[in-house]
C-alpha cells in the first residue's frame, strides 16, 4: 500500500480485505497492515464490525429439512412424468447412443462384406472365368460337350 | 471405487433405490439452499423436486471432474437463478394487470394482495431475526444472494463455491464481500 494513495483508495482496498481479515484467511504481513489501519480509521472499523455481526447472524440461521416424504414426492413426480418408464435397470440400447449404434453397425457391415469379398469361398466375390477355366489334361476333354 | 462413483454408477442404471438414497442424503441441503434463495417454503419444494428430477435426467452428463455435490450445487443454483428471473417476471405481469385494473375503476374485487398468512412451520422456526435476515437475502442481487448463501449459510470453501458458480476466487471474494454490506444496510433498514 502506497502513502502516495489517496485516502479513498485506502479504505477501498483495506474494505476488500475485511472479509479475509474475519474469516482469517488473510497473510500474516497484510493482517498487519489492516490492523495498522483500523487503528486509526473509525469508518474502516465500524465497516469491520458490520462484516463482522453479518456473518454471525447468517451463520446463526437454522438449517431448513425438506419436507417428510420428499423422496417419495420425486419419485412419484419422475414415475407420473415419465408414464412408469424411467426407473429400471437400461439395456444396452439406453446406455450407449443410437449413432455409436449406427457406426459400430456400419463398420461390421463393410468388415463382413470385403471379409466375404476376399474370401475364396465367399459368395459376394464376382465370379472370374478366367480364373476357373478348368485345367487342360493334353488333348483329354473330360468336359461334357454342350447341347 | 468409491461409495460416490457407485452410486453414480447405479443412478445412470436408473436404480430407484439409488435414487432415494440419492435424495435421502441431499435433500435437506438442496431444501435449504432453494428455501434460502427464493424465501418461500412451497416454491422452495417444488424447485428442489425439479433439481432432483434433472439430477437423474442428466446424471449421464456427470463426468466426475468435481465432486457430484458441486455439481449438485450447480444445478441448484441454476435451478433457483431461473426461478427468481421467473418470479420477477410473473410478479411484474402481475404488478401490470393489477394497475390496469385499478385504472379501470374499483368495480371488481378487492385489489390489495393479502399479506400470507403466518404459518406454524415458521413461526416454529422464526424468531424475529431469521425473518428479518431472510427478507433482507431476498432483496440481494441474486449472484450476491447465492454466493452469501453458499458461504455464510452453508458454509462451503472457497474453492467449492468457485466450481459451483464457475467464479474466479477474487470475484467470489470481493463480490461476497459487498454482499455482506449489502446486506448489513439492508438489515438495519428492516431492524
Amino acid at each position: 500500500m502506497s502513502s502516495e494513495q489517496p485516502k479513498s483508495e485506502v479504505h477501498e482496498e483495506i474494505e476488500a480485505k475485511l472479509s479475509d481479515y474475519v474469516e482469517g484467511s488473510l497473510p500474516p504481513a497484510e493482517v498487519a497492515v489492516v490492523e495498522q489501519h483500523l487503528a486509526g480509521c473509525p469508518a474502516c472499523t465500524d465497516a469491520l464490525a458490520a462484516v463482522k455481526e453479518t456473518v454471525n447472524a447468517l451463520s446463526g440461521l437454522h438449517k431448513i429439512q425438506a419436507p417428510p416424504h420428499f423422496d417419495r414426492d420425486v419419485a412419484e413426480t419422475i414415475r407420473r412424468r415419465s408414464g412408469g418408464r424411467f426407473f429400471g435397470r437400461r439395456a444396452f440400447g439406453d446406455r450407449v447412443p443410437l449413432e455409436v449404434l449406427a457406426i459400430v453397425a456400419l463398420a461390421l457391415g463393410l468388415a463382413l462384406y470385403f471379409f466375404l469379398r476376399r474370401s475364396d469361398t465367399g459368395s459376394l466375390r464376382p465370379f472370374d472365368r478366367g480364373s476357373e477355366r478348368p485345367a487342360e489334361h493334353g488333348d483329354r476333354q473330360d468336359v461334357a460337350p454342350r447341347p | 471405487m468409491s461409495r460416490e462413483t457407485r452410486l453414480v454408477r447405479r443412478l445412470r442404471d436408473r436404480d430407484e433405490r439409488a435414487f432415494r438414497e440419492m435424495v435421502d442424503e441431499y435433500s435437506d441441503r438442496v431444501f435449504n439452499l432453494t428455501y434460502r434463495m427464493l424465501g418461500s417454503r412451497e416454491e422452495a419444494e417444488d424447485l428442489a423436486q425439479e433439481v432432483f428430477i434433472t439430477v437423474f435426467k442428466s446424471i449421464d452428463t456427470f463426468r466426475g471432474d468435481s465432486k457430484f455435490s458441486t455439481w449438485l450445487y450447480r444445478i441448484t443454483a441454476n435451478h433457483c437463478k431461473n426461478r427468481i428471473k421467473y418470479l420477477a417476471r410473473r410478479h411484474e405481469r402481475g404488478k401490470a394487470e393489477l394497475d390496469e385494473r385499478a385504472e379501470g375503476g374499483a368495480d371488481g374485487p378487492s385489489l390489495a394482495a393479502p399479506r400470507p398468512s403466518p404459518r406454524p412451520d415458521l413461526q416454529m422456526e422464526g424468531a424475529e431475526m431469521e425473518r428479518v435476515l431472510q427478507e433482507a437475502i431476498a432483496e440481494l442481487e441474486e449472484d450476491q444472494r447465492i454466493l452469501v448463501i453458499l458461504r455464510d449459510v452453508e458454509d462451503l470453501s472457497y474453492e467449492e463455491i468457485c466450481a459451483i458458480t464457475e467464479l474466479p476466487e477474487g470475484t467470489v471474494k470481493s463480490r461476497l464481500h459487498r454482499a455482506r454490506l449489502a446486506l448489513r444496510k439492508k438489515l438495519l433498514k428492516h431492524v
